[in-house]
């Protein structure tokens, strides 16, 4: 039997797993058994972080002049009326990944660059690192 | 001066949601004033997933979480106005606010709701001694310069605090490419949520020091070391255990303010134990009109029940702007063994289902809640397991509360028998 806590929701339910057979208790919902069995079979985490926005620049770099920066939002000719400049676009991988290619995951995700317009979901890297989840955008950059 | 009927202090998540339900019940005339850039609140900066698991029965990241509700409040006439910073409430309802566009203005208020959330605690709150070298960070400080403005803010890092934003970062700052050397916590368990420990600290071996604490902060310009003692049962550093740790950045995770600087000086009665306004259970303050929600009122853990309370400040908002006021003498809630606090604190004799929030001073298992009315229990909920860092619930119906006799109803934690 091995013990681990469910990370599935706050609850944070503490688990026993059969070790061969994966059977699973203590979870007080079905979604606690798939976790147990999977956390030993095969340990998955969703990844999230960020991508730099292509054009954005830094704050410095911006012209500062008495209609345009970036605290404002005001309309000027460096971006769309009323737009917030992000300077970084917020991501996930629309499924979990194998815990061991986070770092993997990572790597990609640091090579790419956005370009807006962005929607949610919108997606960034299909099949990252080879698995079978795709990173996806978790903000609207208009 | 301008007039609106309902306006929202902050557009973050309770903010927003507050509006919204206020906006279902027929106002029409809601202005959201938020001092940020852009909606939702520190949601935008929360880029981690685990949100709305109870609201939307999914797993979102934050900036998504705080989307779907901009985009209910895009379909509405409410209207919210960014880059505005509330300076003063009087106790009349009028907003004192200045912008970069409007300049200063004065606002007057049907109802007002207050949803201007928490701050964190920084080193000088708890009183680190040392070096007062550049290299310390709040955590969600550091967590806004990195997934926000793009800015990395160390390389080798100690955290101090387990709350959640700390654990966060623990795992963000890895995953960045950081090494975090340890995570440090005062008290015997964390603060944190107990998911957070192990896809934050355990996930990347990095280890967590209990009843632990900073005692010394080392470094010329940029932070060199920090030392680290063990800590004994009074939370005093028991001399001899000193670690010392070579980093570039200490972040601190050690608790969260609410933010009550506007409720103060409209002399709304403040609760010491959450240090948020005092609210009856229709989340109205002792200022008639004024309601409040969110983190503001005390620190939740998380959104999904942010949304839920500020809905319900929403929708006693458009009750009270309609004319229409609770019925019934007050009951007051009083913390028994083990309970630190309730939200609200207190309520209206005819109230519909009453729903107690409230935090435990220690870890707990197999225990039971009790509710009693003088020495009657009138109510008892079993838990398996408590802990201070879980903010706990329960939900009293109409017809228990019908029972009630006298004006105090007291919460308490029963241990289970040894």
């Amino acid at each position: 039997m091995k013990e681990i806590i469910c990370i599935t929701c706050p609850k944070g339910c503490h688990l026993k797993v059969d070790e061969e057979t994966f059977a699973v208790t203590g979870n007080a919902c079905p979604r606690g058994a798939v976790y147990g069995a999977n956390e030993l079979r095969s340990p998955v985490r969703v990844v999230t972080s960020t991508v730099i926005v292509e054009d954005a620049g830094t704050s410095s770099a911006r012209p500062q002049t008495p209609d345009c920066d970036s605290r404002t939002g005001n309309a000027c000719p460096c971006k769309p009326a009323g737009a917030v400049l992000a300077r970084r676009l917020p991501v996930k991988t629309d499924r979990p990944i194998p815990k061991g290619k986070m770092f993997e995951v990572m790597a990609e995700i640091n090579r790419v660059r956005a370009t807006p317009p962005i929607k949610v979901g919108d997606v960034l890297i299909p099949h990252v690192a080879g698995t079978d989840g795709n990173v996806v955008a978790t903000k609207n950059l208009p | 001066m301008t007039e609106h009927e309902l306006v929202v202090i902050g557009g973050g998540p309770a903010g927003l949601a507050a509006a919204l339900a206020a906006w279902e019940q027929d106002v029409r005339d809601i202005l959201i004033l938020e001092r940020d850039n852009q909606a939702g609140g520190i949601l935008n900066q929360c880029i981690h997933n685990g949100f709305g698991l109870h609201r939307f029965q999914e797993e979102l990241t934050g900036p998504e979480y705080a989307g779907r509700f901009i985009d209910l409040v895009k379909q509405t006439d409410i209207q919210i106005r960014t880059d505005t910073m509330v300076l003063d409430l009087t106790r009349d309802r009028v907003l004192h606010a200045v912008s970069p566009r409007q300049g200063y203005e004065a606002i007057r208020a049907g109802a007002v709701i207050l949803a201007m959330g928490c701050r964190e605690r920084t080193r000088g709150a708890i009183s680190i001694p040392g070096a007062r070298c550049s290299g310390i960070f709040t955590a969600g400080a550091a967590q806004r310069f990195l997934n926000m403005e793009g800015y990395m803010v160390g390389k080798r890092v100690v955290i101090l605090g387990s709350g959640d934003i700390g654990l966060i970062m623990a795992r963000r700052m890895t995953l960045e490419g950081a090494k975090v050397l340890a995570c440090v916590e005062l008290m015997p368990y964390s603060g944190g949520l107990t998911r957070n420990i192990v896809q934050c600290l355990n996930d990347f071996d990095i280890p967590l020091y209990l009843s632990h604490t900073v005692t010394d902060i080392r470094g010329k310009n940029r932070l060199e070391q920090v030392v680290v003692s063990q800590v004994d049962g009074n939370r005093s550093p028991i001399p001899g255990t000193e670690m010392v740790f070579d980093c570039d950045t200490l972040l601190l995770s050690v608790g969260l303010l609410p933010e009550n600087e506007l409720s103060r000086q409209a002399g709304i009665e403040i609760d010491p134990r959450t240090n948020g306004p005092l609210v009856w259970e229709n989340r109205e303050t002792d200022l008639p009109g004024v309601f409040a929600c969110g983190n503001v009122l005390h620190v939740h853990d998380l959104v999904d029940y942010v949304s839920a309370e500020s809905e319900q400040a929403g929708i006693a908002a458009a009750a009270y702007l309609h004319g229409n006021r609770p019925a019934g003498g007050e009951i007051r809630l009083v913390n028994g063994t083990g309970v630190s606090y309730t939200v609200p604190q207190h309520f209206h004799r005819e109230a519909e289902t009453l729903e107690l929030f409230f935090r435990v001073r220690n870890i707990y298992r197999n225990a039971a809640i009790r509710v009693l009315d003088g020495d009657a229990q009138i109510a008892r909920f079993k838990r398996e397991h408590m802990a201070p860092g879980e903010m706990e619930n329960i939900k009293l119906p109409k017809v228990l509360l019908d029972r009630v006799r006298g004006n105090v109803l007291t919460v308490e934690i029963e241990e289970a028998p040894v």
